[in-house]
């Protein structure tokens, strides 16, 4: 998803890379059919006019603006291997070709060839220090690869650009939330929120409120119907576990059992069950949730405690 | 934001784990292996470490490993280790220079890693082990007998300089009525060291050579390539000893720095560190709690309200 948000912000009509592109090629275009063909969608026409025959055709500023349609053209027709033949080849020839770099970048971005996008990005940056669509493209890789600073800074950057994307400041706060810097986080998922009421950065406020301790804020969060609808099960296990941490031992047993309605073999469920017998003294009870957890995945981590567990009990 | 059965679970278990005082859970011991340059990316391992929050009660560490982990016991924060490695080079910890130099080829006058136990000993206040922040252990080698020579106590200096008193290379130090050179030799990951200071469940960074591929090209690499390999034939128990391993891939990088004499930490080697840290973070912790399920037993039974 993050990585479909940076293509929409770093190849939409807004970027700046494609504005200061247009100026260059608003002079006589020898590309102007291909140019044409591209923004009608008409992307195997655009590659059947520029094959490799053709392109010899062409020269400097023209060819790279070529490769950068060929390359665009596979990438929306699904050809990502020969899309980052383009890119790479193009970028190799013109390696001061700012839109080339940034559809490279982007396409290894999208393949979660993160190390070999970074570069890119940054090299970017060199040339145009506040480009946003580059800081956020470092932001993500950054945040992909836990350099959680750096990629606080790049998105920091980026938000004094774009301040008003719902989704980059619920990036933001996930990776503040990371970091435990949780005040910071809440104000920037309050912030997207404001923006674009999304279930996702309910469930990130959720979390925050949870591991500030503030359990009953958190759990009422999870009882919304929003988050409800997206998440269903998994919200209401969650409840679950935090009515646990809540010390509402009871109201814990209730969800749980609200879980196996709809799946009567959840190993949260079962654990739930366990941990609720077990602050009650019922030991034998605890084993047997315990024990029907060995249904599930046996090389989970779920099954793996349920049985370091059932170890440790007399 | 992953709400899988597994990273719910695992995050309760966690939230709860990591905030129990130290002596109501496994107590927790950072291992630093030796290995020259590469050892920086210990510094991205604790960075990690440090970011997420995951508990380090002990840490104990060999050779360059001892440098990093004298000072982190210390309090200093990883940006602070960071900007500390990347000011490192030759003249850091030898009296290298032209004049020495000349003596080292000539006259066989070995190195001095004095300038180490100051630089140490500036950094550290000239702390004993018993006033560092968290429990501390580093380790030499007794070159009279071949013993591994652990330090826990007395002044932290001149413990941290013998344990990275590269043989060959470096006058061993006199310490204690003992010749002292580099632990790495025969304690690469001081495991052991932890465990003698109280460390019940270890969390090991390991940054070996991959010495197959290696090409010493000068004297000191090549010193300190033999060193690994004879550390390589410890490793594997010390590392089965250990509870969980990091091992950050920097199995390629020279142990001393390509040309240069001694410790020439990069960027680089410190991101490989976090990078296979972050990486592992989740597995790191999810074996601590399995390790620690007495402990989390104990408390779930008295959960009411």
């Amino acid at each position: 998803m993050k990585r479909i948000l940076l293509a929409l912000v770093l190849l939409g009509p807004s970027s700046s890379l494609q504005a200061s592109w247009n100026i260059f090629s608003s002079h006589k275009d020898p590309l102007a059919k291909e140019k044409e063909l591209f923004q009608e969608g008409r992307y195997k026409e655009v590659i059947k006019n520029l094959n490799h025959g053709q392109l010899q055709y062409y020269h400097g500023k023209n060819l790279a603006q070529a490769y950068f349609y060929v390359g665009q053209s596979y990438e929306y027709t699904n050809h990502l291997g020969r899309a980052l033949g383009f890119y790479e080849l193009g970028a190799k020839l013109f390696p001061n070709d700012l839109r080339l770099a940034a559809a490279l970048a982007l396409l290894l971005h999208r393949s979660g060839l993160e190390t070999n996008a970074e570069p890119l990005f940054k090299k970017i940056l060199r040339a145009h220090p506040n480009n946003a669509e580059a800081h956020l493209g470092l932001a993500e890789i950054y945040a992909n690869l836990g350099f959680l600073n750096r990629s606080v800074h790049h998105y920091q950057k980026t938000l004094q650009s774009v301040p008003e994307n719902a989704d980059i400041w619920r990036h933001y706060a996930e990776v503040l939330m990371k970091l435990r810097k949780f005040l910071e986080a809440e104000n920037a998922a309050q912030k997207s929120l404001s923006l674009n009421p999304d279930p996702k950065t309910e469930m990130d406020i959720a979390f925050i409120q949870r591991y500030e301790g503030n359990w009953a804020k958190a759990i009422s969060l999870l009882d919304s119907p929003s988050i409800d609808s997206q998440y269903g099960i998994k919200a209401e296990r969650l409840k679950g576990l935090w009515l646990l941490e809540d010390k509402q031992v009871s109201k814990a047993v209730l969800t749980a059992k609200n879980v196996q309605k709809i799946s009567p073999h959840d190993p949260i469920a079962y654990w739930i069950l366990a941990q609720a017998a077990l602050s009650r003294g019922q030991i034998s009870k605890a084993k047997n949730e315990l024990g029907l957890i060995r249904n599930s995945e046996k090389r989970s981590f779920v099954y793996k405690a349920a049985q370091a567990l059932t170890k440790s009990l007399p | 934001m992953d709400i899988s059965a597994n990273a719910v679970l695992r995050d309760h278990l966690w939230e709860d784990l990591s905030a129990k005082p130290k002596d109501q859970r496994p107590t927790v011991g950072l291992v630093l292996s030796a290995g020259g340059t590469r050892a920086s990316a210990h510094i991205g391992v604790i960075s990690v470490l440090t970011e997420s929050g995951f508990p380090i009660d002990i840490v104990a560490g060999t050779s360059m490993g001892a440098i990093i982990g004298s000072l982190y016991a210390d309090g200093k924060a990883p940006d602070e280790l960071r900007k500390l490695s990347l000011k490192m080079g030759a003249a850091t910890g030898s009296n290298f220079g032209p004049w020495t130099l000349l003596e080292y080829l000539f006259s066989q006058k070995l190195f001095s890693s004095k300038k180490m136990e100051k630089f140490i000993k500036k950094e550290l206040k000239d702390k004993r082990f018993e006033q560092l922040k968290k429990p501390f252990a580093c380790v030499a080698m007794d070159i009279n007998s071949g013993e591994a020579i652990i330090f826990r106590e007395g002044r932290v200096a001149p413990a941290v300089r013998a344990s990275m008193n590269l043989p060959g290379i470096f006058k061993p130090v006199e310490y204690r009525h003992r010749y002292l050179v580099d632990g790495a030799i025969v304690d690469y990951v001081p495991v052991d060291a932890a465990r003698l200071l109280g460390a019940k469940w270890i969390l090991a960074s390991v940054t070996e050579n991959d010495f197959t591929r290696a090409k010493p090209t000068n004297v000191l690499s090549s010193m300190q390539q033999v060193i690994d390999i004879r550390g390589a034939m410890i490793l594997d128990a010390q590392k089965k000893a250990a509870d969980f391993l990091i091992e950050p891939t920097v199995g390629n990088v020279p142990s001393a720095g390509g040309t240069a004499l001694y410790m020439t930490p990069t960027p680089w080697i410190i991101d490989q560190g976090e990078l296979e840290a972050n990486r592992l973070l989740h597995k790191a912790e999810e074996s601590y709690i399995l390790f620690s399920m007495p402990a989390i037993a104990k408390d779930l039974g008295l959960v009411t309200k």
